[in-house]
């Protein structure tokens, strides 16, 4: 009867955190990440003394080729599977002046074909079972072209994208697809950033994605706050846009 | 036989617990005859899969599923292989429900000696969850009514198995939910009976005491069915109330209907309620019920219906009296989207009214009130994997929301504790969330590693795994099966030891809670046998909804793997009764 979750970039930050809420509120839950060693941390506390309720799998999300074994070892060890989150994606630093196709690439490949891979492998379940969620977690970043992060920005919105079409094929068959657009978060990938405009800690936001799931929503901004400024922010003629301090 | 089987996977597809809280993908075949389940492991072997089996799908949990893996859905083979009235034995197909196998009987004077609280398990499923009915203080659980069967497992092997010829494999294998082999036929001695009626009466009791004392007092009386239906609501001294369905067989001459009351069309479930309304809208009208103080609205009112009905002794037909499940038509529907589980313990005597008096209120402490409870009496059997001692069983309905699951699921953990504590048991049929721990504990680590080393004997390689057994001892089945293997080796062949003898189960109570230690024993008031006039009129009887279930069926047209299967002997010729017309074999 316990609902059963894979999160894929569960190691730190968001989908951690999304581990430990979504334990709480009566799942099981398949942990991916490259790091076994912060997986293996993270599932003991988890588990704690009774029955198991966290399974590990050491996988690097651009190891498209390795995501069918690993999907569907987390699932027969869940027994099932209701939900799967994709939460992994990396923001490395790039400078004001810095064109480089190899970080772009390593951006490309963990924060879109990752993303890809899995939810395809998810959406080809749910589809059979007539019956599952996908949560993709994108970023306020994915909804302008904002000069300081070309390409986390422009794989956040491919994303978006990925996620919407995904929606409109699966929503008729009953699964439903959720695209989470996180504003600054406090985590690993955030640390040594200087602004972080409203930013919250990495439990707000996996409560914040928790809700959302509950209400089965199409799209949400965690915190909601959110919503209203972007909406602003993307009226904004790119004339206009491109003037504005906002890195 | 001989059946030429060629074989690809075939796709997965959507299959779930009667309970609609456990969902899974299984790749399903349908097989037809024994080669075709010899054939199924071979497949299993060669692409790394496990292989489980799906009866009719009533298990409420996840007892006939097996995730991503094979599973044996045994709606072709459904028919009574031989049939002799004389002496009431009959050898059936695993598949055949226990409706089919009623309805074809009855007119022969004979019922099913034990039956579920839904007529649509399947025969092979009650053999594998050796379930009980609301006699088992009496007449003990379905497998003591077995004679034989008929078992292939993963060796290759098809073994006929009486209780002597195999006493261990007899004993193991029923209530072994098919994890020790698949049953492909098994031969049943029938109850013979006088009249296609019961003699019932009913028994409101004010308080969870009162509900003890009439249940000990039918015990002694010797009642051939006893059942009870709680009210978990309230609490105070109304706590535990609730009303027992007691009832006997006619003897030969008693009923002056006794031959007419043979009739199907006397014995089926009416379909309307009230004579207006189809019952099969029931579940609609319950809906806006569905919830917390609905459920209490509706418990209260069915105790007061109770509390104001009549009563006396009157006689019901078999189907009407045993199955209250099937009264309202997909009852279960109420509880989308979430569903439902149950959890159901058994407890010895002694120890029983402590722990249910603290099961009702917890729940209540916790507002997680059960929606339904069941309670029956029980007696110890030498099966294996038993679940029955001797007292009593509770079973509890509850929703599933996503608000309450871990909820729920703690409130399990923590009645499993309880009942570990009191020397209890599980039922795997019923189970959706019991753990390995409590598991192991309650059945003690000597039976379950006799079990799992004979496991390894017949299925080396382990291909006889479905969710639940995955779920529930997982990593443990290697070491239960070593400590059984070194068990052996210590010891010479023997009886079983019991899986928790009373003073182990005296020293785990030990360390029970003090309002949890009952000493208080029941009492038992002669209640005089009551006594039904031929001039008394059947009166359907609204109350008590038993529960039970097994592996069961769901004929899914449509195979999953891709074989061709020739059959030289397609059925015994002394066939007496298909229940459906077959489909075409598994291509």
């Amino acid at each position: 009867m316990l609902k059963r979750a894979i999160i894929v970039g569960a190691s730190s930050g968001i989908g951690a955190a999304l581990a430990r809420r979504l334990v709480s509120e009566g799942y099981k839950v398949g942990l991916v990440a490259r790091r076994s060693e912060a997986l293996d941390t993270l599932a003991t506390r988890l588990n704690g003394d009774g029955p198991k309720r966290a399974f590990v799998c050491a996988h690097d999300v651009t190891d498209v080729d390795g995501a069918r074994t690993a999907f569907e070892g987390l699932v027969t060890q869940l027994d099932g599977l209701d939900t799967l989150i994709y939460s992994a994606g990396i923001m490395p630093a790039v400078g004001p002046d810095e064109f480089d196709a190899d970080k772009d690439r390593a951006i490309v490949s963990v924060n879109v074909i990752g993303a890809m891979a899995w939810l395809d492998l998810g959406a080809e379940r749910f589809l059979k079972q007539g019956s599952g969620m996908l949560v993709g977690i994108g970023s306020v970043a994915g909804d302008r072209g904002r000069r300081g992060q070309p390409a986390y920005a422009a794989s956040k919105a491919a994303l978006h994208t990925f996620m919407e079409a995904l929606r409109n094929r699966l929503a008729p068959k009953g699964v439903h697809v959720l695209t989470v657009k996180p504003g600054p978060t406090h985590t690993p990938m955030t640390e040594g950033l200087d602004k972080l405009p409203m930013a919250i800690d990495a439990d707000q936001s996996a409560d914040g994605i928790f809700r959302a799931m509950a209400r089965r929503a199409d799209t949400a901004y965690v915190p909601f706050q959110w919503m209203p400024i972007m909406a602003v922010i993307k009226s904004i003629p790119s004339v206009i846009f491109r003037r504005l301090p906002l890195d | 036989m001989s059946q030429e089987v060629t074989t690809s996977l075939v796709e997965l597809e959507g299959r779930q617990g009667w309970g609609m809280a456990n969902q899974a993908l299984c790749r399903v075949l349908y097989p037809e005859h024994a080669e075709d389940v010899k054939a199924a492991f071979a497949i299993a072997r060669e692409h790394g899969l496990t292989v489980h089996c799906w009866g009719n799908g009533r298990s409420y949990g996840d007892a006939a599923l097996n995730e991503g893996n094979l599973l044996l859905d045994f709606s072709r083979m459904n028919r009574i292989l031989d049939w002799d009235k004389d002496s009431g034995v009959v050898k059936a197909q695993p598949g055949i429900t226990l409706n089919k196998l009623w309805e074809t009987l009855l007119g022969d004077g004979y019922w099913v000696p034990v039956v579920t609280g839904t007529q649509f398990t399947t025969l092979g499923g009650v053999v594998a969850a050796n379930a009980h009915g609301k006699n088992n203080h009496k007449y003990g659980p379905f497998g003591d009514h077995i004679l034989a069967f008929e078992l292939v497992s993963p060796d290759g092997e098809l073994r006929e198995v009486t209780r002597d010829s195999d006493p261990e494999l007899f004993h193991a294998a029923i209530g072994g939910f098919g994890w020790l082999g698949v049953f492909v036929s098994i031969t049943l001695q029938m109850k013979k009976v006088h009249s296609g009626r019961l003699k019932v009466l009913p028994l409101l009791e004010e308080d969870l005491e009162g509900m003890f004392r009439t249940f000990e007092r039918c015990n002694a009386e010797d009642w051939d069915y006893v059942v009870g239906w709680i009210d978990a609501f309230p609490g105070g001294s109304a706590l535990g109330r609730g009303q027992i369905h007691a009832a006997r067989y006619y003897e030969e001459g008693e009923d002056p209907e006794g031959q007419s009351s043979f009739a199907l069309d006397r014995q089926h479930l009416p379909d309307r309620f009230f004579l207006v309304i189809p019952k099969a809208w029931l579940w609609r009208f319950a809906k806006p019920f569905a919830h917390r103080w609905g459920m209490r609205l509706i418990n209260l009112a069915r105790f007061l219906w109770m509390k104001v009905g009549d009563n006396e002794v009157h006689p019901q037909e078999h189907a009407r009296f045993n199955f209250l499940l099937d009264y309202v038509p997909n009852w279960k529907w109420i509880y989308k989207p979430g569903g439902l589980i149950q959890f159901q313990f058994f407890l010895p005597k002694d120890k029983a009214r402590g722990v249910i008096r603290r099961a009702l209120e917890m729940g209540q402490e916790r507002k997680l009130e059960s929606w339904l409870v069941v309670m029956k009496r029980h007696r110890p059997d030498p099966f294996w994997l038993s679940h029955a001692v001797d007292g009593y069983s509770f079973a509890m309905d509850f929703p599933v929301t996503d608000k309450n699951r871990q909820a729920l699921w703690e409130l399990t953990q923590d009645y499993g504790e309880m009942v570990v504590k009191a020397g209890g048991r599980f039922y795997f049929a019923k189970d959706a969330t019991v753990s390995g721990n409590h598991v192991r504990r309650s059945l003690g680590d000597g039976i379950l590693g006799r079990f799992f080393a004979l496991k390894k004997k017949l299925d080396p390689q382990g291909l006889l795994m479905g969710s639940q057994l995955r779920r529930v001892f997982g990593d443990m089945v290697e070491e239960l099966a070593a400590i059984g293997e070194r068990d052996a080796a210590a010891e010479p062949p023997g009886e079983p030891t019991a899986p928790m003898s009373e003073a182990e189960a005296e020293a785990e109570v030990a360390g029970l809670p003090t309002e949890l230690r009952d000493t208080k024993q029941p009492t038992s008031p002669t209640l005089a046998p009551p006594e039904a006039t031929a001039a008394e009129e059947a009166a359907p009887s609204e109350a008590s909804v038993d529960d039970e279930a097994s592996s069961g069926e769901g004929a899914e047209d449509g195979a999953l793997v891709e074989a061709t299967a020739t059959s030289e002997d397609e059925a015994a010729s002394d066939e007496v009764s298909s229940t459906d017309d077959k489909e075409e074999v598994a291509k």
